[in-house]
């Protein structure tokens, strides 16, 4: 453990923490070449961070797909007529 | 960002929509113009019902009702987490817009308003109410050493056996589990993200933070999603 992180330190100056803050501005690619040029040196020599990476965009891609709850019709049906009775209200107050 | 992210609201006009400029295709997510597109084409189909609605025709309400309700209901159902909670919210939001729309001036799309009111109404709720399940986060984010790796090694790259391990009903119930763990705020700003394809900037707007707060949180809350899904795959978090 000891040796690769000699070598880690000495290659980069990034640590995997800072590559995990960095991972958000990386995907959205809002980081300015140095840095993602750091990012990607980084990940050439870390496989935890490469992992780490792509367990994230999993987790966003997944959450990506989540269905969207759909409108049960019988609340459909109450919002829309609670609408209309309000609209009558206000048609007969006005 | 996304590609349509790093529009500007001026940028968003109905006037420009033939003049719309090719976006750079840097984006993670690839339909990212393509909705832009659509939410381009629904502004100039409201612009005749919002005049209608201002003159109080009930019938642009229904449509209006149509037009956004599941896309409300769902942003609200999302935060809330009950039904019951989910339609009081839309109901008033669609009352609200009635009401208000005199003064609905154009200078914010007409479905970014509705948006808000909805965020912000269930945002409301959710705060007022003690079913919240929000959890303690730490115990889901990656930790590091002192020198800055990684604490548990190696990290496991877990992500080919996600779909392998769950079936997708399954899989759905837990990210929904997860999501519901999330600080209210958080969860908006996921369920903004990630379901309505807005851009951080939108988001910052309907939250009330700023893009970079915006960018924090959601970075955040995907490491916390992240962390869980490990978790439940029997791996560390960290």
């Amino acid at each position: 453990m000891t040796p690769r992180n000699a070598v880690t330190k000495a290659l980069t100056d990034k640590t995997c923490k800072e590559i995990t803050d960095l991972i958000f501005g990386y995907l959205n690619d809002t980081l300015s070449p140095s840095v993602r040029r750091d990012f990607k040196r980084h990940l050439r020599i870390c496989s935890d961070c490469v992992n780490f990476l792509h367990t994230y965009k999993k987790a966003a891609s997944v959450t990506r797909s989540i269905r969207p709850e759909e409108i049960p019709l019988k609340v459909r049906h109450n919002i829309l007529d609670f609408l209309r009775g309000q609209m009558r209200k206000s048609g007969t107050d006005s | 960002m996304l590609a349509y992210r790093s529009m500007t609201d001026q940028n968003c006009s109905v006037e420009g929509l033939s003049a719309m400029p090719q976006m750079p295709a840097v984006s993670i997510f690839p339909s990212a113009t393509a909705r832009l597109n659509r939410k381009r084409k629904a502004e100039f189909d409201d612009t005749d019902l919002i005049e209608r609605l201002k003159a109080g025709d009930e019938q642009a309400l229904e449509a209006i009702f149509n037009r956004y309700s599941a896309k409300l209901y769902n942003v609200a159902q999302r935060i809330l987490g009950e039904v019951a909670d989910a339609e009081e919210v839309i109901q008033d939001v669609f009352w609200t817009a009635f009401r208000k729309a005199k003064s609905f001036r154009g200078t914010a799309q007409f479905s970014t308003w509705l948006y808000r009111l909805t965020v912000n109404a269930a945002l409301g709720k959710v705060r007022r109410s003690k079913k919240n399940k929000e959890v303690e986060y730490e115990d889901y984010l990656p930790k590091f050493q002192q020198d800055g790796h990684h604490s548990v090694r190696p990290v496991v790259d877990w992500s080919d056996t996600l779909d392998e391990k769950y079936a997708e009903r399954e899989l759905q119930q837990l990210l929904k589990d997860a999501l519901d763990q999330l600080k209210p705020v958080d969860k908006s700003a996921i369920v903004l993200s990630d379901m309505e394809g807005m851009s951080d900037k939108e988001i910052a707007v309907m939250l009330g933070l700023t893009v970079s707060a915006v960018k924090t949180r959601l970075h955040r809350a995907r490491l916390f999603l992240r962390g869980k899904l490990a978790v439940h795959l029997g791996h560390s978090a960290a």
